[in-house]
């Protein structure tokens, strides 16, 4: 096996016993990326002299005894809406094409101080504001399993990447299932973490209230790894919770007997593709058959989920995009007539079709004449939501349904008809409108043998129960070790 | 309401973008139906329902209101599409 095809986990054992070194690993992956790049379309910018360099370093403080981290040595990448020092953080998005971060986000921090060696930054949605990717102002990504397909999105370079072998693991952002979806129609593992558990310092935001960062790895035991390396207390980022974390790898545990698992009938039935819905059927029998106690339950107040986050996330959206004016930052427009119209023509030139689309609904929803009907009712039916997912919480441990409704689409499919790609994200949305944290793994395969992706939430802070559910699945099933076909 | 060319002109007037005439069509279009999605939520009875206005039920974490070093004004200006002598330029606000 290639040094690229290998978990963070096995890197890191490998490093350990220096039968390989820092240097060897990122090399490989830095090949890897080299082959596949032009096809796949992982990365908006390399950073591959800086990526050697860093593993130089990072291999003599492992060989000093100073750097003991199992995230030392691994070569990574993060979505591009995370600030790097010095690196362009994009947004993908023409208005942040030339933004260079004066200062790295807490999880860079962090991850650095555990060792971990940046290779670059990942294509996404502009703003993280899509679900295939599509919306980047600078290109396409492709799905490791068929390139015709869409990677998912918003986060599709930070999945295509973990899937290709472009990426040991990556960091990425999730705001409605950005994080999620790509993962599961990648065929990797995803975390979107309880709202608060990341320091979210240094994420560009795209809708406050609802984004988190959270790691997309190749098994769920790396995704524990990078969990615990993230997590925490910042005093820069007041919505972090100020709480002890675990550590997650604890957890790690093949056992699933006495688990309560809820299965939200809701998300059931029609909504799902036929072969999605086999998949799941599959996968909860895999459960069963190991003892966890599955019964269906009903969320009513699901259905509700995708006004409401249209409503909210738009609107934080349209409220934090108001700082793209031109002056302190990022893009300007050439020519100008006065202030007024430097504003408008560089909000009209810097922001993609997409982008326009949700400030426009958003300052709608938040508007003095619509402010009741939209936003004080989509706070009330949040409410309702999240009262929902509490009493359930008070009888099972998980709440289990599928990570998206079908497997990856085809380019342009989706893109004419904005609402059709919003209703993509429906079975994902809830976790964000509620801050719960859920998980995706890979649950099977469609007949063109797309990833499906088996998706469980938990109460907040209740990442442990869902890292021992996931590994469990994983353990006693085979999807872990399948990996797309690539030249 | 319904959402008509002129509510798009009001809104991205607000939003200060410009549009052209094929965006406004196409804006046009996806919001309306993005709008009748949002309308859905008027069947929902939330009588008696509180707001949520945040999702984290934590207490305020204070800290120590020391000052600190902030980072260099010139590293915070070179991100700046046009500066100078330590300041932003930007076109005449005042005539």
């Amino acid at each position: 096996m290639e040094l690229y095809e290998l978990t963070i986990k096995q890197l890191s054992d490998m490093l350990k016993k220096k039968q390989i070194s820092a240097v060897e690993v990122t090399r490989s992956v830095l090949d890897r990326i080299d082959k596949l790049e032009p096809a796949l379309g992982c990365y908006i910018t390399i950073v591959a002299e800086k990526a050697l360099q860093d593993a130089e370093n990072v291999q003599k403080d492992i060989d000093n005894g100073t750097l003991r981290s199992p995230l030392a040595g691994i070569p990574m990448a993060v979505k591009d809406n995370i600030c790097t020092e010095g690196i362009p953080t994009t947004c993908a998005s023409k208005m942040l094409s030339n933004f260079k971060p004066p200062y790295n986000a807490t999880v860079i921090r962090k991850l650095y101080d555990n060792g971990a060696i940046l290779l670059g930054k990942l294509n996404m949605d502009e703003f993280a504001m899509g679900s295939s990717t599509e919306t980047s102002y600078f290109k396409k990504t492709r799905n490791p399993w068929n390139v015709e397909r869409v990677p998912g999105g918003s986060s599709g370079g930070s999945a295509a990447a973990v899937a290709s072998g472009e990426a040991i693991y990556s960091l990425a952002s999730d705001t409605g299932g950005s994080l999620r979806q790509p993962a599961s129609f990648c065929g990797v593992v995803g975390l979107k973490p309880t709202y608060g558990s990341v320091s979210r310092y240094g994420l560009i935001a795209c809708a406050s209230s609802f984004d988190q960062i959270g790691p997309i790895t190749k098994d769920v035991t790396d995704c524990a790894l990078v969990l615990n390396a993230i997590t925490g207390r910042d005093e820069k980022d007041s919505t972090s919770a100020n709480i002890e974390h675990p550590d997650y790898t604890k957890f790690l545990i093949n056992d699933v007997k006495g688990l309560k698992i809820g299965i939200a009938s809701e998300f059931i039935g029609d909504l799902l593709d036929k072969e999605v819905q086999k998949a799941f059927i599959d996968a909860v029998d895999v459960l069963k058959k190991l003892g966890a106690e599955c019964e269906e339950i009903s969320l009513p107040s699901l259905k509700n989920a995708l006004p409401v986050y249209c409503i909210l996330a738009f609107a934080e959206a349209s409220s934090n995009l108001g700082r793209y004016d031109g002056v302190k930052y990022g893009y300007r427009a050439k020519e100008y007539k006065d202030l007024e119209d430097m504003y408008r023509r560089t909000r009209s030139e810097g922001f993609g079709p997409e982008v326009k689309r949700r400030i426009l609904l958003g300052t709608y929803a938040l508007s003095a004449e619509q402010y009741d009907k939209y936003y004080k009712k989509a706070l009330q039916v949040r409410r309702m939501i999240c009262d929902e997912f509490n009493d359930a919480f008070k009888k099972y441990d998980i709440i289990l349904y599928p990570t998206t409704p079908d497997t990856a689409f085809k380019f342009g499919t989706m893109t004419k008809e904005p609402m059709q790609m919003y209703k993509h994200d429906i079975l994902t949305m809830p976790a964000n409108i509620a801050g719960l944290p859920a998980i995706t793994v890979p649950c099977g395969f469609d007949s063109n043998n797309l990833p499906v992706g088996l998706q469980m939430l938990s109460k907040p802070f209740g990442e442990g129960k869902l890292l021992q559910a996931a590994y469990t699945f994983e353990q006693n099933t085979e999807f872990r070790n399948s990996r797309p076909c690539l030249s | 309401m319904n959402i008509t060319e002129n509510t798009i002109e009001l809104l991205a007037d607000l939003c200060k973008i410009y549009l052209s005439d094929e965006e406004k069509k196409d804006m046009l279009t996806s919001i309306q139906s993005t709008v009748e999605c949002m309308d859905k939520l008027s069947n929902v009875d939330t009588s008696n329902i509180e707001p949520l206005e945040h999702i984290v039920t934590f207490v305020n974490v204070f800290r120590e209101d020391k000052v600190k070093e902030s980072m260099e004004r010139n590293i915070i200006l070179s991100n700046a599409p046009q500066h100078e002598d330590g300041c932003y330029v930007v076109p005449r606000v005042v005539d």
